[in-house]
């Protein structure tokens, strides 16, 4: 079938295209046609300008091919691709000028269906110099409208939109954590978590971190936040982003995840060599940041059993003696540094005692 | 600057040069006033072939100059 329903080419342009089909299909050897066809492509836009050339019978193989790219073109466009429509395109030879236009179609298939590499191999075989090359940018954008400018951002605006569920469920999420409404924060927290993309994780789990910069102002049980992340993302890597959230407000607090969040990544053997080292030198980067908040604020009353009890903890399931934790803070700061405290002070600190009922989640530590 | 600035310093900026405590201490937490509706995921629309189509016309001028 002919289609009629689309856009007509400027005059000028069609011209241009029936002249360069001519000198194509009149080409009398193969360098010439292959010169012929790359000459085409720099200029053919739709492929619907072929089908409107005067001099291109239907019966003519790049007549049939380009009916057969048009078709899938609007069909991945649309959303509604067909088996049938993916083997047309599949007898477009490699020489044809419309074989680009084949991997076009394939590539803009992959990217709707978030099929990031199968899209980008099909983009790749555009030649460079050609229009339609411009689908490897909108390839490589992904999900993102980040650099792109001009027509193809306008493209983008029009193809990624905001998903209207997650912004009102966001918004439901921040007002709750300004108001105080503990129960729709984490309801709506809980909600945004299930509908927000898999292949989006890494700003979810900015958010998440945000959220703990924020739990500084609320009185929220933090371990009903941190058993919702858990399941999220499972027990390491909720306690690592808590930590990281934490230190600005109550870096022991955050000392504690960072420790725990060592222990489990070790009892689930979810970290490579590299990345546990690194994870604790990090660790008593984690203790020195404590003991300098200390040296200003003080120590609060039950900071020496805290630390004592996640020590105990890890001491006994490490059987390396070269990695055992001094149970005694005094111990453990001493134990880094190699040189003595500064003075301390000891005080009534007030804790949120939220922070300290995280180990309940486990069996006791002691 | 004391540890404590340094390590929530370099967790803020995820600026670590030593890309395993890069991953290790990060995402970056974004601040809020960049707005977090900018944060949120895009869901992919289908449009139809026109809009891809002017791309691809677009460039074909842009080409051209």
């Amino acid at each position: 079938m002919k289609p009629t329903s689309y856009p007509t080419a400027p005059t000028d342009h069609q011209s241009r295209v029936d002249l360069a089909l001519k000198r194509l299909l009149n080409a009398p050897n193969p360098y010439l046609r292959t010169q012929a066809t790359h000459e085409l492509g720099k200029i053919l836009t739709r492929p619907q300008q072929l089908l409107s050339c005067s001099h291109l019978q239907e019966n003519h193989p790049i007549y049939r091919q380009a009916l057969a790219v048009a078709d899938a073109w609007e069909a991945v466009c649309n959303g509604m691709p067909t088996a049938e429509l993916f083997e047309a395109l599949d007898e477009i030879p490699p020489h044809s000028p419309l074989r680009p236009w084949r991997e076009a179609a394939l590539s803009i298939h992959f990217f709707y269906a978030s099929l990031e590499e199968a899209a980008a191999y099909h983009a790749q075989l555009i030649p460079k110099d050609w229009p339609l090359a411009v689908i490897v940018q909108v390839v490589k954008s992904g999900n993102h409208l980040y650099n792109a400018q001009g027509s193809l951002r306008q493209l983008l605006q029009q193809v990624l939109r905001p998903d209207t569920i997650l912004l009102e469920t966001l918004q439901a999420l921040l007002d709750a954590q300004e108001t105080g409404l503990e129960e729709v924060f984490l309801s709506s927290w809980e909600e945004l978590a299930r509908r927000w993309p898999e292949e989006d994780q890494e700003e979810l789990k900015s958010l998440n971190i945000w959220l703990w910069t924020q739990m500084a102002w609320q009185d929220f049980e933090e371990r009903r936040l941190l058993r919702s992340c858990m399941q999220i993302w499972g027990e390491p890597e909720a306690l690592r982003l808590a930590a990281l959230g934490c230190l600005g407000w109550d870096p022991e607090a955050a000392l504690l995840y960072w420790g725990r969040f060592l222990l489990t990544a070790r009892r689930e053997n979810s970290l490579t060599d590299v990345q546990r080292n690194t994870a604790t030198e990090i660790l008593w980067n984690f203790v020195h940041a404590v003991a300098d908040f200390q040296a200003e604020h003080g120590i609060y009353d039950d900071w020496e059993t805290d630390w004592a009890n996640l020590a105990n903890v890890w001491n006994e399931d490490t059987t390396e003696v070269r990695h055992k934790w001094p149970t005694s803070w005094a111990q453990m700061r001493l134990h880094e540094a190699g040189q003595p405290f500064p003075s301390r002070t000891k005080v009534s600190r007030t804790t949120n005692t939220g922070q300290l009922e995280l180990f309940d989640l486990n069996p006791p530590l002691l | 600057m004391t540890e404590y600035r340094k390590l929530l310093e370099e967790i803020q900026k995820n600026s670590s040069s030593d890309p395993t405590r890069r991953e290790l201490l990060g995402p970056s937490s974004l601040p809020p006033q960049k707005g977090w509706e900018e944060i949120l995921p895009l869901r992919k629309t289908y449009i139809g072939p026109s809009p891809w189509y002017r791309l691809i016309e677009a460039e074909e001028r842009f080409s051209k100059k």
